[in-house]
Order: structure tokens, then sequence, then C-alpha cells
């Protein structure tokens, strides 16, 4: 009798695809070093985990933030930062997979609404009462990426509930509620990642109160172009990825 | 008696101007040389308006190209996640042995302005002609080039 692992791949088939999609996210990864704040290894993984499930997002995750490591190098902060976020990523899509084709249920649409109208007011009221005390060189930067990441929150917030409600009297879940879903996900994900990192390394490293509210300050400047090309990234990739991924586990 | 002090005015003409000398190269924004622990040498500055127009938005970097054009220092840097970052000066490169290393970090006596956190002795200090240096929150990319501020750029070993 054969078994059959993640995704209803049988384990051989499992553990390539692993070494394959890291293999991928590896190469992405390098591909887009040089350009900062753009990356695509979220959209990868996310569609990657969304196609095999939740094992196998989990393994993916695990896999390439050890690989990650071994190719730049063993950094503490890295390391903890890494192991953490990406397996957990690759679950959190993993499980998303599962509602593929079947109605969205209403608890996370509510979660989505409350992260999105928290996101966006976060952003406003940053931008608008100047809280992120970063470098003179960055102010009209960071500035105007908040009122862009607040702008941003509030039509995917408008574009969401519009295709909840069109979708109401479908049976099924729709294809736009669905990216929407996921790219909502991704990007509460990305910011995420960024927090994480504002209390690992601060802790690994043992700064103080303030050294730790200056790196979290300094942190905004790669956080927010690194969402928007999340939001874009994923919204662009996510459904001839997965459909391309699909076909594989035939 | 009048040999002797003619011989006194000049050597005193040229202390004073070897010490007048010594004073420009450092009010200009030139680069002070100073030997470290590792047989190379780190490198201290201090912002001048006389090397380049300094704006709000000037950076360090800006200002360290300007030296370089004039050919006061040699330096390469490489785009990082958090702006530009020092790879090399005058041929002495940092090495990453994977939990340890030697790279350029940034001292500076700009530590707080328009209550932003520009260097904060919490990640570590470095003296300078009886001044102490704050390690530098920003790179050289996010740091601006302030008037009469000091900036060094030190060859530190690290490890985790």
């Amino acid at each position: 009798m054969r078994g059959h692992g993640a995704g209803g791949l049988s384990p051989a088939r499992e553990i390539a695809y692993v070494a394959v999609t890291c293999a991928l996210l590896i190469g992405v990864q390098l591909a887009l070093y040089a350009l900062p704040g753009v990356e695509c290894v979220t959209a990868l993984l996310l569609c990657a985990s969304f196609a095999f499930g939740a094992r196998f997002g989990f393994l993916t995750g695990l896999a390439f933030s050890l690989l990650r490591c071994i190719l730049f190098g063993f950094y503490p902060s890295v390391i903890i930062l890494y192991c953490i976020y990406f397996p957990l990523f690759g679950l959190i899509f993993g499980l998303t997979g599962k509602l593929d084709g079947k109605k969205l249920p209403l608890f996370f649409k509510v979660a989505v609404n409350v992260a999105l109208v928290a996101l966006g007011c976060a952003a406003f009221c940053a931008a608008g009462f100047d809280l992120i005390k970063v470098s003179r060189i960055y102010e009209e930067t960071v500035e105007i990426f908040l009122w862009a990441l607040g702008g941003i929150f509030c039509a995917i917030f408008i574009a969401f509930n519009a295709v909840c409600i069109a979708d109401r009297r479908s049976t099924s879940q729709g294809r736009l509620l669905l990216l929407f879903f996921v790219t909502t996900v991704a990007a509460i994900c990305t910011v995420c990642f960024t927090l994480l990192d504002d209390v690992i390394t601060p802790l690994v490293i043992g700064m103080t109160a303030g050294g730790t509210l200056t790196y979290f300050y300094a942190s905004f400047t790669a956080m927010l172009p690194q969402t928007v090309c999340t939001i874009i990234s994923v919204a662009l990739l996510f459904y001839p990825l997965t459909s391309a991924l699909k076909k594989l586990k035939k | 008696m009048i040999n002797l002090k003619r011989t006194g005015a000049a050597v005193a003409a040229v202390a004073a101007t070897a010490a007048l000398s010594a004073l420009c190269a450092c009010g200009n924004g030139g680069v002070v040389k100073v030997e470290n622990d590792y047989g190379s040498d780190n490198y201290v500055l201090t912002v001048s308006g006389s090397v380049m127009q300094l704006a709000d938005d000037t950076t360090l970097y800006d200002y360290l190209c300007a030296l370089k054009e004039d050919g006061e220092i040699n330096f390469e840097a490489e785009q990082g996640d958090y702006g530009m970052y020092i790879t090399s000066v005058e041929g002495v490169a940092q090495t990453n042995e994977g939990t340890s290393g030697y790279s350029w970090m940034i001292y500076t006596d700009l530590t707080e302005l328009d209550s932003v956190v520009y260097s904060s002795a919490d990640y570590g200090t470095w003296g300078y002609d009886g001044k102490t240096l704050n390690s530098a929150s920003y790179g050289v990319s996010g740091l601006p080039a302030v008037e009469g501020y000091t900036y060094a750029l030190v060859y530190s070993y690290w490890s985790y």
C-alpha cells in the first residue's frame, strides 16, 4: 500500500517537491537580492503551501530557513526569526488551501476586516501625528509610504467588502474573494515578520529599550516597501502559480 | 644674537604654519587617519560646508563621495536592505566568517537631532581626541551630514 503525504502527494514526491520549492525560493531570493524591498519568496511559498497543504508548507519553510542560513551565514537572530516565521507562514497558507472552492467562513471575513481597519488606522495615525521618528533622510519617504499604505489598506477594505456582498448569493466561494483574502493575510504576515524581527534581534543582541526603539523605527524603511511588494506580487501571482502547481499533483 | 632671533622667528613661523595647516585639515572636512589595533587605520572627519554644499538631505555617503572626488579618501560601498554600507576603505575590506568578522562601523557625536536618535552609546563608543563618539543607528546613506559634527569610520571586530 502506498502512503500519501502532503496534499495527496506520495512521500517521495513530497520530498522532491519540498527540495525543488526550496531551491526555487533560494534562487528567487538571490535573483532579487540587489533590489531592496523587492522579493517574491512570500508569493512563491504562499502558492506552494496553498497548493500542497500545511505539512508541505511547514517543511518547505523550515528547509528554506536552514538552507538560507547555510548560504548567507548563521546569525542567531536570523536563525530564530526565519525558523519561526517561514514554517509558521507555510502552515497558515497550507491550512488556507483547505478553503479553496468553499465559502469563506464569516469569522475569517470579520478577522480580515478588523486587521485591515487596525492596520489602516495605525498607518494614518503614524503619518498624521508624525509618530515614526526616523532619520531626516528617510522622513519624507516614510511619511509618503505610510499614507500610501493606509490608502492601500482602505482600498482593500472597501474592495474586500464589496466582493463579500457580491459573493453572498453564490453557493461556492468566489475566486476574487479568495484572492483578496490571501493577499490581505500575506500583507499582515509581512508586517508581522518585521515586528517579530523588532522583538527577536534586540533580545538576542541585548539592546536597551532606547536602542530597541531606534531599531524599530529604522526597520520601517524596509518594512513598507516589502509590504507593498507582497500585496502586488501575491495579487498578481496567486492564481497563475497555484494553478500551475496544482497540475503537478496529478 | 640677531641670527638666533631670526632662527627663532623662522621656527615659530614654520610651527605656526604647520599648526594652521593641521587646523585647516580638520576644520575643512579633511580626513584624519588614526591607527587601529589591526594594522590598518580608522578615518575621522568633521563635516564642513567647504567640502560640498550641505542641505538637510545631504547624507554622510554624499559627503564621503565628495571627499572621494577630492582624493581625500578611497572607499567602496554596497546597497543593502537598510541603505548603503561601507565594504572597504583604502583597500581594507570587511570580512565575514559567519559568526565573526571585521566591518566598517560608523561612530559619531551626532546623537540626537529634532527628537531623532542618530547614534547611541548602547551600541558602543569610540574615543577620539578627547571626544566620545557613539555607534551610529543608521548606515552611511541614512545619516545626515551635519556641519560641525564628527564622524568616524572604524574598522571593528565583531562576533556572536
